[in-house]
Parts: C-alpha cells; structure tokens; sequence
C-alpha cells in the first residue's frame, strides 16, 4: 500500500498550483462562457406559492413573442422524461399537476436570448388554486397535516432509530445527564457561480450531450440514461471547470432535464440555461441541514461521557431524503469512546425548497451537538472544557477504532491535535485573558471543539446501505498518456473546481516516474460510462484519485519496463525507472529516456518489436474493495481536528468578535500543505458563516424570505478570522502516501468551537443559546431573557 | 395578463475603449455592461456572480475606477475606457498581482478572483502602499466562497511588494 521513497519526490511539497494562470487570466472557460451557433437560451417561470394545484397554463402569448423558439410546460415533459425518485416521493423537472414549494420550475422557455426568454414569462398565464402548506418538519409530522406526495400517505420520508450498546441503562446509571434541544438553520453551499448547463439534442441519432458545471459527470450521464432514455452509447456529459461547488452541483438533474427536453422541442439546437442567484437561493435543491435535535448526554462524576441519545427531526423541504443526516452514523461517536448511543432520525418534507449536499454533508451539525454538550457536562461537573475531551479522547492505541456500529476509523492521535491546539493558542493565558474581560463586564468566550473527518469516500457501505442506490461503490479513474516527446498527459474524468486536484495530480505522477512537473499535463477528459469514475466528494479525491492515477502509473510503468527490457536487452526484473528513465537496477550501463520509449510506442522505427502491448495509453478505474458484508465504513479514512476561538460578545448589540482563532488539523500526510492550509481556511469561513450568519428565512406560509445576498450573508474578510493554523501528521495505514481527505475537515468543527465560545460568553448571564446562526439579533434577545439584565 | 403595449426593445450604437482596443457595437439600451463584454465582445473572464452588486465577481476598470459590470449598463460605457482581467498579461507574462495571487495560492475556484484582482489593481493605481485597513475595505467589498480570504490578503500584501520592485 505504502508508496515507495523513490516515487515520494514531489509529493508533499508546497508547489504553487498548475490549475492557475488559466483562472488568474480570466481564460478558463465555465459553463456559461460556451457560446454554440444557433444556441438559445432559457428562462424558467417558477411557483409564486409554496403549494397549489396548477389549474390551467396558458402560454400562448408567450409563444407568439418574437424570438421565442420553444415552451416546455410539466404536462410536456413527461412525454421525454421520467421523475426522480427519493425514499417515495416522486417528482419531475418541471411541477405536474401541482407546486411544492416556492421558486419551483413550472414552464420554461427557450429563445433566441436571455432577456428575450425572461421578457416571455412575463407573458405566461398560471392559474394556480392555492393549498395549505407545509411550513416545517414539525407541521409535516402531524397526523392531519396537508400531504405533498400522493404517492406517500405521509410526509415522513424515513424514520428509523439507530441503537447501540445499551443506552436507556447508560443513561438510568448516569451520575448526571445532561439534556439539550437545538435547532440548526436552513443554509447552502452558494458557491460563487450557481449552476449552468448547455445539452443538445441529436434528431438523427437520439442521442444527447449536456454540458455542464455538474461536480459529479457519473450522475449527469444518469440524468441522461435513466431519466432521459438517452442510449447508453449515445449519452456524452461533457464537465466545465466549476466556479465552486461544495456539494451544490453534485446533481443538475433537473436542468439537464429541461434543456435537453427543449433542445428536442427545437429541432436539436443547443440550449443554454444559467441558474440566476436569486433562483439559487431560493431554489437549488441544495438547501441543507435544517434539524431540531433533542439529546440526553449521561456521565459519571469524572467526565467520562456513559452514552447519549439523540432525536433528530429534518426538514427537507419539498425534495430529498435523510442522506446528509445519516451520514452522522459515520462519525457517530465523533472522537469519543462511548459505546452506548442511540440516533433516531426522523426525515419529513415540506413545502419549502428541496435539500441537497452541503459541504460536510452531515457531520458539522453532528459535533456542534456533542461539542455543546461536552461543554455543558464541563460545567456542571467543575471541568475545564479541554478536559473533559481529554478523559473521552479514543486512545492512539486503540486505532483502528470500531465505533459500536462497526464503522472502523482507521487512525488518529487526538489528545496530541488538542495539545497542539492548546498549546498554540496559549490557552492558560487564554483563559486568563477571558478572566481579565470579564472583569472588566465584557461577555469574552472560549470555544475547544473536535470534529473527526470523514474522508476517501468509497461508496454506499455501511449506514449509506439506506441510501436508495444502497450498496453501489464509487470508482475513480486516470488515464495517462505518454506522448512522442516522452511526456505524460493525464485525463481525469471530472472538472476543475478549487481543491487542487490537478496540482496533486501533477505531483504524483510526475514523482512516480522521476521527471519535473512541468512534464505532466493533468486534463479534464470527457466521462464516460465505459470508463466508471465518480468525481469529487466526500472529501475523497486526495485518496481515491491518487489510487487511481497510481493504478495508472503502475499499468504503464509494466509496459515501459517490459519494451526497456526488450530494447535493453535485459530482464524487466532487473530495471527500474529513476528520474525519467528506464535504468538498469544496477544503474550502470545503458538506460532509456521516457522519449526513446515512446518513439517505439507511437510507432517511430520499424523494428517494433512483435508481442509487446505497446498502446502508449492506459487506464485506471480504481474501487476501493468494499469492508466485509458492505457494512463497514463508506471512508477509508478520517482526519481530525481541534479548534480553539476567544470571542466577545458585544453585550448593547449581540455583535460577535473573534479575537483569536487557532486550528490544529491531523489530515495524514498533506499531498500539498499550502492548499491544505487554504482549504482550511475555506471551510473555516463556511463555518462561520454557518455559526453566525447564514440562514434561510421562510415566512410561516411557506414563503422563501432569503433570496438576494442582502438576506443571506455570506462571510467577508470583515467576519473570518485569519486562523493560525497547525498540523499534527499521523499517517493514514489505508493510503500511499498515509494521506487521508482533508477537504471538509474545518466546516466540521468551527460551527461547534463558535457555538460553544458563544454559549460560554453569554454563561455569567445564565443564558443559553441553542440556536444557530448566533446571529446579533439572537443573542442580543437571548441576553434580554437573561436574569441578571433586568 | 395582456400582450400589448409592451415596450420595444431599442438599441444603439456605442463605442468603448476596452484593455486598449477601440471596440463598437451596437447594443440594447437593457443590456448590461457585463453581458455586453461577456456575449458580443467575447470577453468572457469578467464573471457575474449575483447580478445585484453584492459580490463583485463582476468588477472591472472604467476609467480606472472599479466598478460593477452588473449594475451597468453597456450604453452607459459609452466613450468610456474599460479594462478587464483579460487585458493585465502581457503574453505569457503575468501581471505582478496576477503573479502574487499565484504565489500566495489566493485562489482556489477562482471565479471570484478576476473582479478582486481589478480592486486590487484599482486600489494600488491610487494608492501603492495602503495599510492593512485599506486592503480590508477593498477586499470587504468582494464574496469569495473558497479561500477563507486570509490567503487574498497575502495576494495582496505580496502584490504591494512586487510593485515595490517594479514589477
């Protein structure tokens, strides 16, 4: 498993992005960048109502308006394609027979231009009878309440309750347990471009190709098949680099849906549709993580947390299922040894916007809860919050670690990531300084918070079994090329969009085989059915790919070795490859460039040799072998971290101050350590915003009230701290290089350090906030309720 | 809902100064700035990112001032000298904010980063040397999603010492 020395070079080494002089000169071209000849472009009319019956639509006028080529209604669609489908509820691109939410595509037209396709709908006629609507998972679960899906005869999508070990008993022999009841907002990824898609429709041949800013090609080319009937070999989805996606564009099924409906409705001609911002936020079918939790945490006298219980009821608006909340189950113990623990999930639709992955995916709002109540346990039991995680801590010798539910960590060393953490924010003068603003009436808070990773996801195993696709892995796959010239083109089969995945890509290849980076060229090939790559997620690429683009190296390194050894005149056994070379093990005599090689290769003498396989390509698609019964962990690894915040709460306004924040990070080996840091820092904003800004707002009857960035926040350079940043490196046993994915690892924890350092500046009033955003206007109202503000 | 009296679309003719090059076109009075350089001048490196001005992925020169495509018109450029991220190389040669975002990984998807750049240069054209406050208010005026902002501040920091040598 383990990569040796002499292909190590390179990796690991801070080198400075191949992915950006294209993007720094503005010449990268995303999705709506693509201009085709005699392409249109789409406008979609949405639902004004969070639920109604669609009586009638009249489009007529609309038609009639120069420039417009095409109006696709609900009732049209379904004639080209067939619904989604998730846990029951079934619905299609387009709303047939009635609306769910607010901002749902209702009709969508193709015209010559944007603004001509906009000025169409202004001329579209929806008559709509209006039904009562479902505002919120704890109106959906009542027994009376309206119903979205007549194929449900509920709006309870999934229910069911985890339990292991014995957590009634756990909690009954308790010395003290401590309860709590949060709420987590509604929030998204909002990466800074929304999401685009281009598809054209072949008349003569049935087939269809999109192209899109999609984060996963494998699910765009399913949208193609299994939604569209496009035949297999006639089905292309063709990737643009992304401007950022963070889980939001892992699916664009739905417009891929309408454009390539329409693009048939228009004789083939390319259509083009590009999300706006306010469609974005009000309706990307990527808004996430809106739960309420009731938990019950037992401990004995000193700390050690005995077991816990937690009731999590999600609301996923009108679309999706409790896919990021299971994803708890992965992590389900965080870093603690507790093996008695129950999670019970409860997953209802409402009549608000549809749910999808965020960054993340679940665990975020998983450790704010365990962190809180690890603090709120401190407290009652006169501990020091870095303590009380301390006695709890999974021992280094305990890895690899079988949670209770059988999903394996593989490695770890966290009371070192808290010492270093501790020891970096200087946290005896830290909690000095906390005293010395108190004193003087200031509301000065510390946060300790840990979050594990998950990460290299490998597919559906383990509690992703309940997923609907339950059981199905997920391949990645390289190819590399070795040019006349002798140097390496490498296609990956998903897009560029902001980790760094074509640097390390570059990195590895170019250390396998000895020769500098600039030697390697790393492309975004087309994905194909025939090669089965999945693309990034879950904080996956940074070990999935590396297996498949040294699966790659490995394939081709066989082939060199085999034609040196013919050209050599020596047994393949004997050679090796070093700096770009075929070289004798001895390292004397004659040796072989990577050009001399590929001249063979690509057929320069005529003395070819005869039986050697001398195709200068080769491919890897690379599935990780799935753990025993598929009931083990979908990662094969999990980083971790401790993050350490001072705040201030500004007692007149609710206004938060950080005024330090320090990470400590254990992600293995960091293939690249400056785009680790930078990805650190990336998701530590998200956090922020997630802690103290972000929420989406619904009135009571359903209408969406966060639609434009003055409604959302997101966080500037004014709220993000400059985080001082450490690594603590265990290396992963699971990988070559003991790397393990490290793109979600802030956002996991900074929402609980900023939940907690909150909570503890607010202690002293004897108040407690226990829902996020802390946006001003929550704690300052919360600080209103408290005792001592009169 | 009626068909009738709905305004026509007009038009006219403009002409721009755009990275150097004298460009005329003939445009709808709605359209843009952004889309204009975006669709009829093919300059496609100037993003938008929330058509409201929140953002500023969209953030070119006119007049050597920073401004935000999407909040203008193409008609209101009229006779006016824009620059966009497309015009700062030189070939192959990066611009020295250009190379200082390089270094300083100041970007991740880099969406954002055409439009902080053009602040950035803005900025510097008026004044080489701003303080740290300075760079925050300019860099508090753009959303980046990806980088956390704290590797942008190095970008610009950096860039404020490659001018300093002249680059």
């Amino acid at each position: 498993m383990t990569a040796p020395a002499s292909q190590i070079g390179l990796v690991g080494q801070s080198v400075k992005r191949v992915e950006d002089p294209i993007l720094l000169t503005g010449r990268a071209k995303h999705i709506d960048d693509l201009h085709f000849p005699d392409m249109l472009h789409t406008a979609i009319l949405r639902s004004p109502y969070p639920h109604a019956t669609i009586v009638s639509i009249d489009a007529s006028a609309a038609l009639a308006l120069p420039g417009v080529v095409a109006v696709l209604t609900g009732e049209e669609l379904v004639n080209h394609a067939g619904p989604s489908r998730d846990y029951g509820a079934e619905w299609y691109a387009l709303a047939v027979g009635k609306v769910r939410y607010v901002g749902e595509p209702v009709v969508a037209v193709a015209a010559t231009s944007r603004y001509v396709a906009e000025d169409a709908l202004d001329l579209i006629d929806v008559e709509y009878d209006p039904l009562p609507a479902v505002a919120n998972a704890r109106q959906a679960i009542e027994a009376d309440a309206p119903r979205l899906y007549p194929t449900l005869d509920t709006n309870i999508v999934y229910k069911k309750t985890f339990s292991y070990g014995d957590p009634g008993r756990a909690l009954e022999g308790a010395d003290l347990v401590v309860t709590g009841k949060f709420r987590i907002p509604r929030l998204s990824a909002n990466p800074m471009e929304t999401a685009g898609v281009i598809s054209q429709f072949d008349p003569a041949t049935g087939g269809a190709t999109s192209w899109s800013n999609v984060q996963a090609p494998a699910v765009a080319l399913g949208t193609l098949v299994a939604t569209l009937g496009i035949p297999m070999d006639r089905a292309r989805a063709m990737v643009q680099p992304h401007g950022g996606s963070f889980g939001s564009k892992i699916a664009l099924g739905k417009f891929i849906v309408i454009t390539t409906v329409l693009s048939k409705l228009c004789g083939g001609r390319p259509v083009k549709y590009i999300e706006d911002r306010i469609e974005h936020l009000m309706a990307s079918g990527s808004h996430a993580w809106e739960r309420e939790y009731d938990v019950g945490f037992g401990f004995d006298r000193a700390g050690h947390c005995l077991g816990w219980r937690m009731v999590v009821l999600s609301d996923v608006g009108a679309t999706g299922g409790p896919t990021q909340t299971l994803k708890a189950l992965t992590c389900l113990v965080g870093p603690y040894r507790v093996r008695d623990v129950e999670y019970d999930i409860t997953t209802a639709v409402s009549n608000k916007g549809g749910d999808g992955p965020y960054r993340g995916y679940g665990p975020p709002t998983h450790f704010l809860v365990i962190e809180r109540m690890m603090d709120k346990a401190a407290a009652a039991l006169g501990l020091d919050p870095a303590e009380i995680r301390r006695r709890n801590f999974i021992q280094p010798e305990q890895f690899p670690y079988m949670q209770p539910n059988g999903v394996e960590y593989d490695s770890g060393n966290y009371p070192e990531v808290l010492r270093v953490a501790l020891e970096r924010a200087g946290y005896e003068e830290l909690r000095k300084e906390q005293e010395r603003l108190r004193s003087e009436g200031r509301l000065a808070g510390i946060g300790v918070a840990f979050g594990v990773e998950p990460g290299g996801f490998r597919g559906q195993t383990g509690p992703y079994r309940e997923w609907p696709a339950g059981g199905s892995l997920a391949p990645e796959a390289a190819t590399i090329h070795l040019q006349e010239n002798g140097d390496l083109v490498v296609d990956v089969y998903f897009a560029m969009e902001g980790q760094g995945h074509f640097t390390f890509a570059t990195q590895v290849v170019a250390a396998y085989f000895g020769v500098p980076m600039e030697r390697v060229r790393v492309v975004s090939a087309e994905p194909r059915l025939t090669t089965p790559s999945t693309g990034p997620m879950g904080s996956r690429q940074s070990v999935t790919l590396t297996f498949a683009l040294r699966g790659a190296c490995d394939l081709l390194r066989e082939k060199l070795l085999a034609l040196g050894a013919h050209m050599l005149d020596l047994p393949a056994e004997d050679l090796g490859i070093r700096d770009g070379r075929v070289v004798p093990a001895s390292a004397e005599g004659k040796s072989l460039s990577l050009g001399d090689l590929a001249a063979v290769m690509h057929g320069k003498p005529a003395d070819m040799p005869v039986g050697l396989d001398l195709d200068p390509s080769v491919t890897c698609s690379w599935t990780a072998p799935p753990p025993e019964d598929r009931e083990g962990s979908p990662y094969l690894t999990y980083a971790n971290g401790c993050h350490v915040v001072l705040l201030e709460v500004d007692r007149e306004t609710g206004q938060v101050a950080i005024l330090k924040y320090v990470i400590a990070d254990d992600c293995g080996t960091r293939l690249n350590p400056r785009v680790v840091e930078g990805i650190t820092q990336g998701g530590l904003a998200q956090g922020i915003g997630f802690a103290l800004l972000e929420e989406y707002v619904y009135s009571e009857d359903g209408q969406p009230l966060s639609v434009s960035f003055m409604d959302y926040l997101l966080p500037t350079i004014y709220e993000v701290p400059l985080a001082e940043k450490a690594a603590v490196v265990t290396p992963s046993p699971a990988t070559p290089y003991g790397q393990k994915g490290a793109g979600e690892g802030a956002i996991h924890v900074t929402p609980a350090a900023v939940f907690c350092a909150v909570n503890d500046a607010l202690a002293p009033l004897g108040v407690e906030l226990t829902q996020a955003p802390a946006s001003p206007r929550r704690i300052w109202e919360a600080i209103q309720a408290s005792p001592s503000s009169g | 809902m009626t068909t009738e009296a709905r305004p026509q679309a007009t038009e006219r003719t403009i002409s721009v100064v755009v990275n150097g090059e004298r460009r005329s076109a003939t445009v709808l009075d709605r359209k843009t700035l952004a889309d204009f350089l975006r669709e009829d001048l093919e300059l496609t490196g100037t993003h938008v990112g929330c058509e409201h001005g929140v953002c500023g992925a969209c953030t070119l020169l006119l007049n050597g001032r920073a401004v935000r495509s999407c909040l203008l018109l193409a008609v209101q450029a009229d006779g006016q000298e824009i620059q966009t991220i497309e015009g700062l190389a030189k070939g192959d040669e990066l611009h020295s904010i250009q190379q200082a975002f390089w270094e300083e990984h100041g970007l991740q998807c880099g969406y954002c980063t055409g439009g902080i750049i053009m602040s950035t240069l803005a900025m510097l054209e008026d004044n080489p040397h701003p303080s740290d406050e300075e760079i925050y208010e300019v860099l508090g005026g753009h959303l980046c999603r990806c980088t956390g902002y704290e590797d942008i501040f190095k970008s610009v920091k950096r860039a404020i010492e490659l001018r300093g040598q002249g680059r």
